[in-house]
């Protein structure tokens, strides 16, 4: 071990004196030689005869001298020193060389970084918290699914009676107005549990966190922990934030902590900016009522798990006491098969990303399409190389001459490319940057603006540093190859076109164009399928008219003190208020919100026939009268609700043309009756109109029908969305809108206030991330694609301006050659495209996760395919087209003159 | 790279250069410079081993790497500079190693070869 050490100590010592090293060398070499020749001289010869001798015995002294150094074994690390300085020089000469391929490299290694750190901060990303592995998600499944609801008495359950976790926690994330300094602004914030910062194990950075000594009196510790980003952005990061007052909801809270920067709460995409205290639920919470033992609402539990534990055994413990509690309790045994029939613990150290179910197919497309983009750079760069690889023959076949190994210029060569990539990484970094700031505005708020943790850290440096390595490889290896297979003895004489390697090379090229083409091909009809899929989303039947006239905003009183006649009221209260404002047309209110919304299903039994199947349910909406008109949905039979149908009167509904087609085929639905629970005779309602359907639910599903009742007839439920119609634009109504609702309680759960063309946005988010990112990156990969091809015919006709020169003294016109040119162009372009089809076809077949994302098309879709290809091939052209013309133009002396 | 076999000379078993070098240090005690260690070793051999300047200073370089040999400059006989080789007690043990790994390797071959 000693010795090892030693050894590269002394390894170390000669490298810092390996100059000097050679002078003693030489110098020893010398004597040596004297002495030889002395010794020659001994034995008879002559002086001359002596000396000459001695050094012919002695060797190659230049190669002794290498050898020697060589035992020194830091060959290797002079050689990369060498190594880099000459790519560096050679960089620096060719400025337009090293340009073009840097930004091919950039543009490609960019957008791989770009994609992978949106994969990385929405997929894979651990929290930062200690320990993030041993924490879970609490949640119920049956035989419906899952459902991660709960109340606080089932967390206080579970956290006192386990022994399977180290901690528990409950948070509950909210939308709150806070006043500070006299300003206002809506803030995401949550109400935790006292021990959530110790069980997730954060720090405050500065002052202190929450504690179970802040949670113990409810309303006692009206104290707050505020993020670093809220800090910086409100109080510039001064350190006497400690002790200050913001106010939550009309309450004031003193400022006792902040969390560190990378810190931003458990919900992926939400960054929590203020965290108060469970026991300020009341104040602050979304109202529901803490010792509330039957409703079960949006209150995360995520447990720790203690090292050692097995999570079935966690789970079944868990399992246990959920039984316990349900039994006392109580809940409706339906509910309790669809939804709680079991724990499930699901991992949570990458946080709780709603994101991730909505966009993992999606990225998984998108790292392909990068990948694509990638390779194209990459052969661009190659062509580049191998051009310049052909212009530096003579400078390779000298070296090799001298006794230069082919592996050791091979190296150089490689090391230049490295360099080359190395360079292309670091300012595609930079472009990833960029282009990742404006991604998130792709992806939804749910309810709070996107906060994704974007910054570069150390995972995504070392992925771009391995790409770029990688890439360097990929396009330096075959160049450097092809360059150093010399014909020794042709390439020294001046013949240009003697080259062997160049015909070579010309192969090489076309058939990098051809891949090049092809992988556009794909892309461009990826880009295409994701364009029209959108479009024809956009065109689907919302069931709206003028829908770009309509404000949504949603209030959730679920838990509050609004509960019965007072919500009744409430709801009655705001559509006065609403209908009565300046620029409002109508307002109404639906429990099923538009497009996307949730909506109600239930079971309807109509008098007169059997019940249907169990399964079979249809949607249902609680309006408000004028919802229609509201809405723009028009009338096709009958009427549509009425003052006079109050709560004394007979009950009526309207329905959807969809719902009289499924229940009432070929009958007129007018008149007859059902009801929504089971057959209670008081409870039927006459069917009083049909309208057209309407989108409550996603865009892509059909319409299903859907029944409409009157709120007047029916119980209120606490989570409605408010429409309102103007004829100007929505979105100017806004702040008179919430000053109303002020106005009428401050203490109303306001949830989302956008206009319906938004809700459509966001209903479209992830189909407008495909298609704006795979439309880019197919006219990317196309202009590297058409950039290569340009370079690539440039080079050729450039070496065949000899012959040329000779068709056009023989007369042939401009015309020809640029015929002659296009020609091969065409071929080059035509190969490329009939395999890149043939390779469109094949994966479409395999791609299952692409039809899932397509819309109204097939992934084979012909026009599609046609589009991508005219649009290929008219570019291309034009792109060849340039160093046609370039030739036509030669004049025929000077070309018959060049050698 | 690195052609170091004695190409015209009698072929000498892979890395006994090394050993042979170590030896002539040991007996000759005094400090030898490159030539002399050359000169040494074809007195001594009676002009069989006669080695080439191209595996000479290598093998001395990897015998200086290794710590077995210490390379010091000084004068030659004629007043002129040279460096001398010195050996070192780690590379008396090396030296020790090889000869006892060299001589049972030799036995072999020997058995081997005797008639029959």
């Amino acid at each position: 071990m000693l010795n090892q050490f030693l050894q590269l100590w002394r390894q170390l010592l000669f490298y810092l004196r390996r100059d000097r090293f050679d002078r003693e060398l030489a110098e020893e070499m010398k004597l040596h030689l004297e002495l030889k020749a002395i010794e020659n001289l001994a034995r008879g010869m002559s002086a001359e005869e002596a000396q000459y001798a001695a050094r012919r015995q002695f060797g190659n002294q230049t190669l002794l001298q290498e050898v020697s150094r060589e035992m020194w074994g830091i060959r290797s690390i002079e050689t990369l020193f060498q190594d880099l300085r000459y790519g560096v020089r050679m960089l620096l000469k060719h400025k337009i060389f090293t340009t073009v391929a840097v930004l091919s490299l950039a543009l490609g290694i960019g957008a791989n970084t770009a994609i992978f750190s949106l994969i990385d901060a929405v997929l894979l990303k651990s929290l930062p918290v200690r320990d993030p592995e041993q924490l879970y998600l609490i949640a119920h499944a049956g035989e419906r699914g899952v459902t991660e609801v709960n109340n606080f008495p089932f967390f206080e359950q579970l956290r006192d009676h386990n022994q399977s976790f180290a901690g528990m926690l409950a948070f509950n994330p909210n939308q709150w107005k806070v006043t500070l300094n006299g300003e206002t602004e809506i803030v995401a914030g949550q109400v935790v549990t006292g021990n959530y910062f110790s069980v997730l194990g954060v720090n405050a950075l500065l002052g202190r966190t929450l504690t179970i000594e802040d949670d113990k009196i409810p309303k006692g510790r009206p104290v707050a922990v505020i993020s670093y980003a809220y800090w910086q952005r409100h109080f510039g990061k001064d350190p006497g934030v400690l002790g200050k007052t913001i106010t939550i909801n009309l309450t004031p809270f003193t400022i006792i902590g902040v969390t560190p920067p990378e810190f931003f709460g458990l919900q992926v995409g939400r960054s929590a900016e203020i965290s108060v205290p469970m026991a300020m639920h009341s104040l602050v919470g979304s109202g529901a009522n803490l010792s509330e033992r039957k409703f079960w609402w949006g209150l995360p539990i995520l447990g720790r798990l203690k090292f050692g534990v097995k999570l079935e055994q966690a789970r079944a413990e868990l399992d246990l006491l959920q039984q316990q509690f349900l039994a006392e309790a109580g809940m409706r045994p339906d509910r309790r098969k669809d939804f709680f029939a079991r724990v499930e613990l699901m991992p949570a150290h990458n946080g709780l990303a709603e994101l991730r179910k909505q966009f993992s197919s999606p990225l998984q497309v998108l790292v392909g399409i990068v990948g694509i983009v990638l390779l194209i750079a990459c052969a661009n760069v190659a062509n580049l190389l191998l051009a310049r690889a052909t212009v530096r023959q003579k400078e390779i076949s000298v070296r090799l001459a001298l006794g230069a190994s082919r592996l050791r210029l091979i190296r150089q060569l490689l090391t230049e490319s490295l360099l080359l990539a190395l360079l292309g990484g670091g300012l595609g970094l930079l472009f990833a940057y960029w282009g990742a700031q404006f991604l998130p505005s792709f992806i939804p708020p749910k309810s709070a603006p996107l906060t994704l943790q974007l910054s570069p850290d150390a995972r995504i440096l070392g992925f771009t540093a391995a790409v770029s390595l990688l890439t360097g490889i990929l396009f330096g290896l075959a160049p450097a190859w092809r360059a150093t297979q010399v014909n020794l003895n042709a390439s020294l004489k001046d013949k240009t076109h003697n080259l062997g390697g160049s015909h070579a090379r010309l192969g090489f090229g076309k058939a990098l164009i051809v891949s090049q083409i092809a992988l556009s091909l794909l892309l461009l009809v990826g880009a295409g399928l994701f364009v029209r899929s959108l479009q024809k989303l956009r065109q689907v039947e919302t069931g709206f008219n003028n829908w770009d006239q309509i404000l949504l905003f949603s209030i959730d009183c679920y838990g509050t003190a609004y509960k019965g006649p007072k919500l009744s009221a409430l709801h009655q209260e705001l559509l006065e208020r609403m209908n009565a404002l300046p620029g409002v047309r109508s307002a109404s209110l639906s429990t099923a919100t538009p497009i996307r919304g949730g909506v109600d299903a239930t079971r309807i039994f109509v008098s007169g026939e059997a019940p249907r199947s169990e399964n079979e349910e249809i949607n249902v909406s609680v309006v408000a009268p004028k919802y229609f008109e509201t809405m723009g949905i028009p009338l096709v039979a009958g009427r549509s609700f009425s003052p006079q149908d109050g709560e004394q009167s007979p009950k009526v509904a309207v329905v959807s043309e969809s719902m009289a087609r499924r229940y009432f085929p070929n009958e007129n639905p007018l008149g007859r009756r059902f009801s929504l629970t089971k057959q209670e005779a008081g409870e039927e309602r006459e069917i009083i109109g049909v309208v057209k359907d309407a989108k409550f639910d996603s865009l892509r599903k059909e319409n299903t029908g859907i029944v409409y009742i009157s709120h007047q007839q029916d119980w209120t439920r606490p989570s409605i969305t408010f429409a309102l119609r103007t004829p100007g634009d929505p979105a100017a109504l806004i702040a008179t809108v919430r000053q109303a609702i002020q106005s009428v309680g401050n203490d109303i759960p306001v949830t989302k206030f956008r206009t319906l063309a938004a809700q459509m946005d966001e209903a479209l988010a992830q189909e407008r991330l495909m298609a704006t990112l795979s439309g880019f990156f197919g006219l990317l990969a196309l202009l590297l694609a058409c950039v290569g091809l340009y370079g690539l015919m440039g080079y050729a006709v450039s070496r065949r301006t000899n012959e040329i020169g000779i068709r056009m003294a023989l007369g042939a016109q401009a015309w020809d050659i640029v015929r002659l040119v296009m020609r091969e162009v065409m071929l080059l372009v035509t190969l490329g495209i009939g395999i890149g089809l043939a390779a469109a076809l094949a994966t479409t077949r395999l791609a299952a996760t692409l039809f899932t994302l397509l819309f109204g098309l097939a992934p084979s879709d012909p026009l599609t395919i046609t589009l991508a290809t005219l649009l290929l091939i008219g570019v291309a052209a034009l792109a060849g087209y340039l160093p046609a013309r370039r030739a036509s133009r030669v004049d025929p002396l000077v070309a018959l003159r060049d050698e | 790279m690195g052609r170091y076999k004695n190409s015209q000379r009698a072929e000498m078993l892979p890395g006994t250069l090394e050993m042979l070098i170590l030896k002539s240090l040991e007996r000759n005690a005094e400090p030898m410079h490159g030539y002399g260690i050359a000169l040494y070793l074809k007195q001594i051999s009676k002009d069989v081993l006669q080695v080439e300047e191209g595996s000479l200073y290598p093998a001395l370089q990897r015998l200086a790497i290794k710590g077995w040999v210490k390379a010091e400059w000084g004068q030659s006989d004629n007043k002129r500079r040279a460096r001398f080789y010195k050996l070192t007690p780690a590379g008396r043990k090396q030296l020790r190693q090889e000869a006892a790994d060299f001589e049972r390797l030799l036995e072999a071959i020997l058995r081997v070869m005797q008639p029959a």
